[in-house]
């Protein structure tokens, strides 16, 4: 899949590099600021992880919480009934992440042969009410059959732990997504989101695509917060459910620049920074600012940060103030 | 048995009326206002602080709400929705684009709010008396909301179908390029129907604070997602759609009350998804 | 050269005598200084205040609730500050005490993040608990990790408390009365009323569908079932809900003489709507928010002719603000917040003093406030007060249940030796 491809050493250099960075903040960084960069690698995974999918293909999925969630909880859930009660046996973390995010697999085939049927506002809203379904569904089940509310997690993580699942977890789902993305795979669902229909006259299967598309995307969601619960020793469904983990991924895409490679990362990255920072300076009226802020990118920056910069590059490469006008007419 | 009638009647006639506002702004501007409940929520702020600073009447002060908030509305669609139609180049693109500046609008009104009259919970309690209705006793203020609801969502009727402004929004619905060709003012009728759609929300809002003590500007969302239900259920553009559909909710809901009240919103989602699966346009869609 | 040095003879020179001299001089000045410097106190950093860390929940749902104990911070730092600050032994001097405030939206992760950054980054000395229990919970591994003893206002969960029980947790302290006990003590008051008031048999509990509905309404059930009452409604409802009527149908089709609902504002819809259905239980028990006059004379719009008989389960040790000198805390609680203390007010105000009072007595090591808190009793509003961790806080002159009794303040009414009046019931019919 990969042929005719060459691995490009001076992209990947500095990618490495930040890699290495990253893997060892904690040693100079502290607790404190680990946890920011953490929170950053949080959303950006997730970012990627939406972006791979709605991205590509234009369905504007809204349901990240319910994949995000289920990761979270069954991981929780595993490891209280495993450890706590004894119920199921004791597996090793990472197989326990690895689980979730099948499970979150599984589950997105089955919503998605469902619900791929719809498209724009339709998909979107759709999406939203699964994501809440999911969260009174458990909630439900918790309250009525188990008559408990939330899960304790039986074992207290220490912040290098959390921070190194969250890297690694994060790590993988970049290589993941970026691997299918160049693969044929990603070609059929960017076929598949620049015009269904004429991707299924040339002869893609825009259905399996689009599942398999999403299935992988909840999937990535599920790793990710498989691994976060090593950050908690309790959650309950609205802290694992909560539809802050469905908007904010689209949002940062936005800002970043919906449709391109980097554009996720950027608009994690940026956005998790600026939120520290106004949170902090602010205290008060930050989610006011914030607000405004977001109205601002989705009126001014409809390309997001991407968008700008490459329209500093085109008027920079012209010389000239304005866009590229038309050549003079010969005499 | 009656209880159930009449309860879900008058939750019914509440959430049409709801569904109403939402229905009638995305009908003319393809704009799903997301953050309709907030309108619904500064509406029921608006009477809490006429009420209790300068103790008007909750009905009387429907006239205050609805206008502030019809004026606010028109604002919000010229400064943000005009610009982003412009800006979109297909109609994928300013549904996700307006989704996102909703959700915007939700953090500033939510938290202005908050800022303006803490998170405790208020209420502008009125008509708390019993009547008896067939043998059931209701409280005095639901019922004249459910009826208040009723005659709104009348008059809104009629002005869809006879006055100027009505015929020009049905006519932006039907057939946006013909009826600019005739000479509409799209963007004044987009503009209008915005700021109907976020004015019937709040008159709700203050007719709920009437009712319930337990207003706190995060109220919003729950509303969002019902007049939702409706309009999907009754299909999108629909008047008669989010009538019927907000009663058929109502009933749904008050049932699933008496039944297992851990699951009423569970079960409203659960008819949206089943809505959205099988008939998306809805009953009376187009 | 010469070497004529030799103590032995005479042959010391005068100018080997001067420096000999000198040289004792300066060895018993030397090593009296450095004498002194070994055994005299190593010298303390200059610090001119005290900063208290504070996380809290000021915007987003939980908001409306932090808002009720976070008055007491505020209250309580200003007091101190009235008398020029915090007491600190080492200092021998009261430092005036400063507050470094966040907003953790009412999410968890935040919630956890800004502790991290009070801790580790402002490095504050004290820290005031954030809302909610399973905010509580989640912080109490960071308390333990950093040792900073926090008094968890807003706590209640028999299943956390576990593990502060075992000594798991020894850094957090709980204050309220937890779900066990309150089902202890609320068995223990039905059966009172049984023999003494009224015939009480079967109860009907209703709850919130989140952790302390759910954990409240299971040991009340417990307790209650253990002690022969029948219960034959045992539901749970979501968030949302505001019409109670088919839930009221259920209470009344089911005979019960008691109700008790284990959740929060929506108490208010729920007696409006028995009002409205003339259904008059012989008691109704209420919790968190009903109990709180500025909102129930306030935004819920009752008065208090319409709450008579109606009792509250949570929030003890209740103190009646009618003894002592408690009278005199609620006038200048009216005169401060704008309306009466609810009766948690006084044993929140009362759990900070005790962290206050301990740092008076041992200082600023966090270890020895520990120390103090787990084993001492302080001297509070509410009179002889002792912390007790995964319990509730014993107090001296507080109570465990109140009820409205037509005043603008509850009254406390069990266990007897603490009550401030007789318990009323059966509840008068509704006005």
């Amino acid at each position: 899949m990969l042929k005719g491809k060459t691995v490009n050493l001076t992209k990947i250099l500095p990618i490495l590099l930040i890699i290495i960075v990253l893997a060892i903040a904690p040693y100079f960084l502290g607790d404190y600021y680990s946890s920011i960069v953490r929170t950053i690698l949080l959303w950006t995974a997730l970012s990627i992880s939406w972006h791979f999918f709605s991205g590509l293909t234009k369905y504007v999925s809204l349901g990240s919480a319910a994949f995000f969630g289920v990761g979270l909880y069954f991981t929780a859930k595993y490891l209280q009934l495993s450890i706590d009660y004894g119920y199921w046996p004791i597996l090793p973390l990472p197989v326990i992440v690895l689980l979730a995010g099948l499970i979150n697999f599984a589950l997105a085939l089955v919503i998605g042969l469902v619900t791929l049927r719809l498209k724009g506002i339709y998909f979107a809203i759709l999406t939203l009410g699964v994501s809440e379904v999911f969260k009174n569904a458990v909630q439900w089940w918790e309250i009525k059959i188990t008559g408990t509310r939330g899960t304790y997690i039986p074992i207290f993580f220490d912040s290098q732990t959390v921070y190194y699942s969250v890297l690694i977890t994060m790590l993988a789902i970049l290589l993941w997504t970026t691997f299918l993305r160049m693969s044929k795979f990603g070609l059929a669902l960017k076929m598949v989101g620049e015009s269904e229909e004429a991707a299924v006259h040339v002869g893609v299967n825009a259905s399996l695509f689009k599942t398999l598309g999403f299935a992988v995307s909840a999937m990535c969601m599920g790793f990710m917060g498989g691994s976060f619960t090593t950050r908690f020793t309790y959650i309950n469904t609205d802290i694992a459910f909560d539809p802050l983990y469905s908007f904010l991924p689209a949002i940062m895409t936005l800002l970043g620049g919906a449709g391109t490679v980097y554009g996720p990362i950027i608009g994690s990255i940026t956005l998790s920074l600026l939120s520290e920072y106004l949170r902090v300076t602010f205290s008060q009226y930050f989610l006011i600012i914030l607000g405004l802020i977001l109205v601002a990118i989705v009126l001014f920056m409809p390309n997001g940060i991407i968008g700008v910069v490459e329209k500093l590059k085109a008027t920079k490469l012209m010389g000239r103030k304005e866009l590229v006008k038309a050549p003079e007419k010969p005499p | 048995m009656f209880d159930v009638i009449i309860g879900g009647a008058i939750l019914g006639a509440i959430f049409s009326l709801i569904a109403i506002g939402l229905n009638l702004q995305y009908g003319v501007t393809r704009i799903l206002n997301i953050a309709h409940g907030e309108f619904l929520m500064l509406g029921a702020y608006v009477t809490y602080f006429f009420f209790t600073f300068y103790g008007v009447n909750p009905l009387v002060s429907l006239a205050i709400s609805g206008p502030t908030v019809f004026v606010l509305g028109v604002l919000i669609q010229v400064i943000v929705f005009r610009k982003l139609v412009r800006l979109s180049k297909s109609a994928e693109e300013l549904e996700f684009r307006s989704l996102l500046a909703c959700f915007g609008l939700q953090f500033i009104i939510q938290n202005v709010v908050r800022s303006i009259f803490g998170p405790t919970n208020i209420g502008s309690p009125y008509l708390n008396e019993t009547i008896n209705v067939f043998g059931e006793l209701f409280q005095l203020n639901m019922i004249v909301a459910a009826v208040m609801s009723i005659i709104i969502s009348v008059i809104m009727y009629l002005m869809l179908r006879s006055t100027k402004v009505g015929l020009a929004m049905r006519a932006a619905v039907e057939e946006p390029t013909g009826a600019q060709l005739v000479g509409i003012n799209i963007l004044k009728i987009h503009a209008v129907s915005f700021g109907l759609g976020v004015l019937i929300s709040a008159l709700a809002g203050s007719m709920l604070s009437m009712i319930y003590s337990n207003i706190t500007p995060y109220i919003g969302p729950q509303y969002t997602f019902i007049a939702l239900a409706v309009i999907i259920l009754g299909g999108m553009g629909s008047f008669i759609g989010s009538l019927l559909g907000g009663f058929f909710i109502g009933y749904i809901y008050y049932a699933s009350l008496k039944i297992d009240p851990l699951i009423t919103l569970a079960v409203v989602y659960a008819f949206l998804i089943i809505m959205l699966i099988i008939k998306p346009k809805g009953f009376f869609g187009r | 050269m010469v070497h004529s040095f030799s103590l032995g003879k005479k042959a010391v020179t005068k100018m080997q005598a001067v420096i000999l001299a000198v040289i004792l001089i300066v060895v018993v000045v030397a090593g009296g200084v450095a004498y002194y410097t070994a055994t005299r106190p190593a010298e303390l950093p200059a610090k001119d205040k005290i900063v208290i860390g504070i996380v809290q929940s000021l915007s987003g749902p939980f908001s409306g609730g932090a808002a009720l104990h976070h008055i007491y911070y505020k209250w309580i730092i200003e007091d101190y500050n009235a008398k020029g600050g915090l007491y600190v032994p080492e200092y021998d001097k009261r430092l005036p005490i400063e507050f470094k405030e966040y907003d953790d939206e009412s999410n968890l992760d935040k919630m956890l993040t800004l502790t991290e950054k009070i801790i580790l980054e402002d490095k504050v000395d004290l820290i005031f608990a954030p809302w909610s229990t399973a905010f509580n919970f989640a912080a109490f591994p960071l308390y333990e990790k950093y040792h900073y003893p926090v008094i968890a206002l807003t706590f209640g969960s028999d299943i956390a408390a576990e593990k502060m029980r075992t000594g798991e947790f020894k850094y957090a302290f709980s204050v309220l009365g937890l779900p066990g006990e309150t089902g202890n003590e609320m068995a223990d008051l039905l059966d009172y009323v049984n023999k003494n008031k009224t015939p009480i048999t079967r109860v009907g509990i209703i709850y919130h569908s989140d952790q302390h509905g759910v954990e409240y309404s299971g040991a009340i059930f417990y307790y209650l079932t253990d002690r022969g009452f029948q219960v034959p409604v045992h539901q749970s409802y979501t968030p949302d809900i505001s019409d109670f009527t088919p839930l009221i149908n259920t209470l009344k089709d089911a005979n019960v003489d008691v109700v008790v609902l284990n959740g929060y504002a929506e108490g208010a819809t729920l007696i409006h709507q028995m009002k409205a259905q003339n259904y008059n239980p012989k008691l109704i028990f209420i919790g968190p928010t009903m109990e709180v006059p500025f909102l129930v004379f306030g935004p819920f719009g009752f008065t208090p002719a319409d709450l008579v008989g109606v009792a509250y389960y949570d929030g003890w040790p209740s103190t009646a603000y009618k003894t002592g000198n408690l009278s005199a805390w609620a006038e200048a609680h009216k005169t401060r917040l704008g309306a009466y203390p609810f009766p948690a007010s006084a044993t929140f105000y009362a759990g900070l003093e005790c962290l206050f009072k301990a740092v008076e007595k041992v200082g600023l090591s966090r270890e020895k406030i520990r120390d103090a808190l787990a084993t001492e009793t302080f001297d509070t509003i509410v009179g002889k007060t002792k912390l007790r961790q995964g319990y509730s806080m014993q107090a001296e002159l507080a109570g465990t249940i109140s009820q409205w009794q037509g005043g603008e303040m509850m009254e406390v009414v069990w266990p007897l030796e603490a009550k401030s009046a007789d318990v009323i019931a059966p509840k008068p019919q509704w006005p």
